[in-house]
């Protein structure tokens, strides 16, 4: 580095445009809210509901999904915190947060296993299982772009965290809008196919943020 | 190291910083080009028990508001605001490094910084955890340097760093003796203003308040009793005993 104080003053003080201060993080996640609840629109009208929805009623169905969603939508929330210099969380509230995300999503499986059990047809394990992990995964890629994308117009000092509640947050959204169409409830495939997409957006997100802050 | 620097490494402890650095080259933000009264009266983590939360409160009001001056592209501001936070960076980032030598260029960087994420402030929060989250991580990423460069001693924890400069238990006990000596050869006023100010961390409008004595008074005795103590604990250090 050897920069000098007065060189670093003068570079400064050259480059003093005005700048606009950040919305509170709530405010810069709208863009991110309104893609969660775009997806949940698209999901419904093009995919249709599941055939076990009375079966489910609509506290399982339409409460557990939303609640899955807002959840996932609180951790973009805290992902655009964490971004600003100084909000950073403690250190046991951000693997807490972490933690019980995937407990909601493990929860609600549960929930809806026990309510309603039903299985993948017999001969289509694969083909469920690949439509099940791809899905979620393409369709919560979206908000996780978006919400890195106004991360990084920040300035996370911790990116792979920021990266991994972004991409937990994504997957937990794109899932909760997707379970109101897959009608398998069984823990396997909802833990194997769903599950699974929710974590790898969460990894996908940490090496994102990762590779990316290495790169600014 | 001189014998003075050495003992103003020990003596570090027993004013009550957390650590003891070495006393290498004297880093710049501790030079001359930052006003005494921006080095002394808003160092973090100090606190009076009556009116340290008001006096804080202030001190972070001024910040705030320089803060929004800066990015609103006022030269003036900025201009000031680095006199205000070079200062107390640069003691974060001594804290940090234990090396006077990498703080200045740390420290140049963490501005560069500043001014990269200045929109990220929100002036409804406080200046300095912000500027410190910035200085921190930039002494991360320096660290993660050195390391993928082979120099793994730079950014070695904390803990092991501090118990490896840090004085032995009879060395903080020699120094602290020394000390309270050096202070009893002060006037009364004079050892007032040293302890108050230095000891407890009053900034001088608190201490003005209290003694009722004005404030550039006050700030010359403070300087003066503190270099008054250096000498003795040179002169001592080598061996010079002074008369009382």
């Amino acid at each position: 580095m050897n920069r000098s104080p007065e060189g670093v003053r003068s570079q400064i003080l050259a480059d003093l445009s005005p700048v606009r201060p950040l919305p509170r993080p709530w405010r810069r996640g709208l863009a991110v809210y309104g893609a969660g609840a775009a997806i949940a629109a698209v999901v419904t009208v093009r995919f249709g509901v599941r055939p076990d929805a009375s079966a489910l009623g609509p506290g399982v169905l339409w409460g557990l999904s939303l609640l899955q969603a807002l959840y996932g939508l609180l951790l973009v929330g805290v992902a655009l915190r964490e971004s600003i210099p100084g909000r950073r969380l403690s250190a046991g509230l951000a693997p807490g947060l972490l933690v019980a995300g995937l407990s909601v999503a493990l929860l609600i499986t549960l929930v809806t296993w026990t309510v309603h059990a039903s299985d993948v047809p017999t001969g289509k394990l694969f083909y469920y299982w690949r439509i099940c992990f791809e899905m979620p995964t393409i369709v919560g890629f979206v908000p996780l772009a978006l919400t890195l994308l106004l991360a990084f117009r920040a300035y996370p000092t911790r990116p792979a965290l920021v990266g991994a509640l972004a991409g937990l947050g994504a997957g937990l959204v794109a899932d909760g809008s997707w379970r109101t169409f897959c009608e398998v409830t069984a823990p396997s495939h909802v833990l194997s196919a769903h599950f699974a997409s929710v974590v790898l957006l969460t990894v996908l997100g940490a090496v994102i943020a990762t590779v990316w802050n290495r790169l600014r | 190291m001189t014998q003075n620097a050495a003992r103003l490494t020990l003596l570090q402890p027993a004013l009550g910083t957390a650590t003891a650095p070495a006393i290498g080259p004297i880093p710049a933000f501790l030079r001359h080009n930052v006003p005494v009264a921006a080095r002394s009266t808003h160092a973090p983590g100090r606190r009076t028990e009556e009116t340290g939360v008001a006096v804080r409160d202030a001190a972070d009001e001024a910040l705030r508001a320089l803060m929004s001056g800066y990015q609103a592209g006022d030269r003036d501001a900025f201009e000031r605001l680095y006199a205000e936070l070079a200062p107390v960076l640069g003691r974060l980032l001594l804290r940090l490094t234990h090396d006077p030598g990498r703080v200045d260029d740390l420290l140049q960087e963490t501005f560069l910084q500043v001014h990269r994420a200045r929109h990220t402030y929100d002036p409804a929060f406080p200046v300095r955890p912000w500027a410190y989250a910035i200085a921190r991580h930039v002494f991360l990423m320096d660290c993660r340097y050195r390391h993928r460069r082979g120099d793994l001693a730079a950014c070695q924890p904390l803990d092991e760093a501090i118990r490896d400069k840090a004085p032995s238990h009879e060395e903080m006990l020699a120094t602290r003796s020394e000390l309270g000596h050096a202070l009893s050869r002060l006037s009364r006023g004079t050892r007032e203003s040293v302890v108050m100010h230095h000891l407890h961390g009053l900034s001088f409008r608190e201490i003005a308040r209290r003694l009722h004595t004005g404030g550039p008074a006050l700030r010359a005795r403070a300087s003066r009793g503190m270099a008054r103590m250096r000498d003795t604990l040179e002169d001592e250090g080598n061996g010079n005993e002074q008369k009382p």
